[in-house]
């Protein structure tokens, strides 16, 4: 991976770290002790984190001494980021589907529309899928365990 | 001492609490014989659906999970060399040359019988331990706890394989979700922006389920194709028995690698991989034949599985004794526990004695019952590794989100578990350890808790934690962990530079 995109994420990283402990500032009383504390242990571990990421000799230093190994982190698959954004998509597509449709309507369209368009399946062996995933969490919640399934924003007044 | 156990053993032995033991072992062996899956992912996806369940029966199903998941790997590392969970990596090393020799079955019936007995010494020395163990926790103070906390926390990131200091920044994370809330200590909420949702909390089931199985999935969904890497499944699995016969003839082993793994167990964030590879290491080095290890030796088979169960004994201890977990499946199995009114540390063990001893007994039998179906079954488990993730994916989402919605009938818990999703698979991407990030989770109240505890102790003073016996021998635990990736770091210096200097002698 390249070392700019390492640097960019534990900066990410430490941005949070850092309105963190501002945010814990503010906090009234004794319930800011615990929070400042940790705040000031994950400000200071992200700035060694950003320095080992650095091509320098200090960052090399605190990587190879805070990893325990001498020969730096291992290769990574490549990963696309339009494969990446993608599966997110696909996640809260499900999310969205689930909160305003129910699980009953989201689920066999989410899992049918996935195995189609995303992962190229046959729709016959996609449809039966979506079923039988709906069929299943239908039987083991509803009727096996009594839950009430969610019908959705648009459907909880039927 | 007994009579917990045999009330335990009557619990079980309820029809519904065998049910859900046999539903577990399924379970177990099914997630673990997928790669990428595993206990972790088995108990976070399946908590929802024991919400309604008496504690036993939860414990019974959680109790077959564990109990079977590393069989399932192992069947799987021996005959396509994918180890379905980390701790069967071992195993591949004689499992496979013996599958291609046409010893499949052997391998499979000795890996079946070494984890089953394994797992038993496991739990007897668990339950030889309990009495120990619960006048040692008496002992323990909030000065203790806190110390314990951090120790549970640094133990697991220093474990982390070369990602120590993300491990850390991992645990401040989890941290920082841990302080979302409501707070006992000023009584007014914190980080909750305004949100009512988060006035109880970061839920901890749905995050689990969303760092897990959730963030398991994205994963797999970026990598497509099938779990295994190979198409190759053409070997006949027969000669269980003669598998069977090694492992008690090879009983030193079986002992020696169970012992290991109970003791390392009970080490958190050290776990069973390094029990694997520790016990074949050992088998290979007492061996009078060393060379024939990794050529197919059954011995190389039986030595790491041996430690492959019993460690869940050992890792009980403190997840049950201190409410610290040793793993990212002991943490999920927390959840379970608190899920069910089961609060972990000293009161658990005396006040639920019989239900703790339930769930010992769960994990006995389901080791057994493991090594039987999974013996049945083994050619249909190794099949599961074959699926497209492109069916997989959709159909673990679903379940995942139905699960989490169904804790507490809340909405508001899918997306938390969707979020988190996302969050587990950027963990994976970027080499942030999502087992340091729950662990800091499950354990942040109890250490912010100890923390203010310890310090009215003292009116405000950090003595407490220095000039107590039990706390100061743990903060110099602390900082051995600390030290440990250092110290690793200089002796792989230190061989190269001596192997450098020899190639040139």
């Amino acid at each position: 991976m390249a070392a700019g995109k390492q640097i960019f994420v534990s900066a990410l990283v430490l941005l949070g770290a850092v309105t963190f402990l501002a945010l814990g500032y503010q906090l009234p009383g004794k319930g800011q002790d615990v929070p400042v504390l940790v705040g000031w242990l994950a400000v200071g571990l992200c700035v060694l984190d950003v320095i080992a990421q650095t091509p320098t000799a200090a960052g090399r230093w605190i990587a190879a001494l805070l990893s325990g190994s001498a020969s730096g982190a291992p290769d990574e698959k490549p990963r696309g980021l339009s494969a990446e954004l993608k599966s997110f998509f696909w996640v809260l597509i499900a999310c969205a589907g689930v909160i305003v449709f129910g699980f009953l309507w989201a689920t066999p369209v989410y899992v049918f529309a996935y195995m189609v368009l995303h992962g190229r399946k046959p729709v016959v062996q996609s449809g039966l899928t979506a079923l039988g995933a709906t069929a299943f969490l239908w039987i083991a919640f509803e009727l096996l365990l009594e839950y009430e399934i969610y019908r959705g924003l648009l459907f909880s007044d039927l | 001492m007994f009579d917990p156990l045999i009330d335990g053993l009557v619990m079980i032995l309820h029809w519904k609490g065998m049910t859900m033991l046999v539903l577990g072992v399924l379970v177990g062996l099914v997630f673990g014989a997928i790669p990428g899956l595993g206990g972790t992912t088995a108990i976070a996806l399946f908590i929802p659906l024991t919400f309604d369940m008496k504690p036993e029966e939860a414990m019974a199903l959680a109790g077959g999970i564990m109990g079977s998941v590393s069989f399932g790997g192992s069947i799987t590392a021996i005959l396509l060399n994918t180890p379905g969970t980390a701790p069967s990596a071992a195993t591949c090393f004689d499992g496979y040359p013996m599958a291609q020799q046409g010893r499949a079955g052997a391998a499979i019936g000795a890996a079946g019988a070494a984890s089953s007995v394994g797992g038993v010494i496991g739990v007897l020395l668990l339950v030889a331990v309990i009495p120990v163990a619960k006048g040692v926790i008496l002992a323990f103070g909030p000065a203790e706890f806190f110390m314990l906390a951090l120790l549970g926390l640094v133990a697991i990131a220093a474990s982390t394989g070369g990602m120590f200091l993300r491990g850390l920044i991992a645990g401040a994370l989890g941290l920082v979700l841990a302080f979302v809330g409501y707070d006992a200590v000023s009584g007014g909420e914190r980080f909750v922006f305004g949100i009512e949702y988060f006035w109880d909390g970061i839920p901890l089931v749905p995050t689990l389920i969303g760092l897990f199985a959730v963030g398991e999935m994205i994963n797999l969904s970026i990598s497509g194709g099938t779990v295994a890497r190979t198409r190759e499944l053409d070997m006949k699995v027969s000669g269980a028995w003669e598998g069977v016969v090694a492992t008690f003839r090879e009983w030193v082993v079986v002992v020696r690698g169970s012992a290991l793994g109970a003791f390392i167990g009970a080490i958190p964030g050290v776990g069973g991989t390094v029990a694997g590879f520790l016990a074949y290491t050992t088998a290979m080095q007492a061996s009078k034949d060393p060379e024939s290890f990794g050529k197919g030796n059954i011995v190389g088979v039986i030595a790491p599985e041996a430690p492959n169960n019993a460690k869940d004994g050992g890792a009980l201890l403190p997840t049950l004794a201190f409410g610290i977990p040793g793993s990212a499946e002991m943490a999920v199995f927390l959840g379970l526990l608190i899920l069910h009114g089961l609060e972990p540390g000293p009161l658990l063990l005396i006040e639920h004695e019989a239900t703790i001893m339930s769930l010992i007994v769960s994990l006995t039998i389901s080791c057994i019952i493991a090594t039987v179906i999974g013996l049945l079954f083994t050619r249909w488990l190794s099949l599961i590794t074959m699926v497209d993730v492109h069916v997989l994916v959709p159909v673990v989402v679903a379940i995942a989100f139905m699960g989490s919605y169904a804790l507490h009938n809340k909405i508001g818990d899918v997306i938390v578990t969707a979020a988190f999703g996302v969050v587990g698979y950027l963990m994976i991407r970027f080499r942030y350890p999502r087992v340091t990030l729950v662990i800091a989770l499950v354990l942040g109240e109890l250490a912010e808790r100890s923390f203010h505890q310890a310090m009215n102790m003292t009116g405000g003073g950090w003595s407490v934690f220095f000039t107590r016996g039990i706390s100061l021998g743990i903060f110099v635990l602390i900082i051995g962990a600390l030290m440990l990736p250092a110290a690793r770091f200089m002796l792989v210096r230190r061989r190269r530079a001596a192997a450098a200097a020899g190639g040139r002698n």
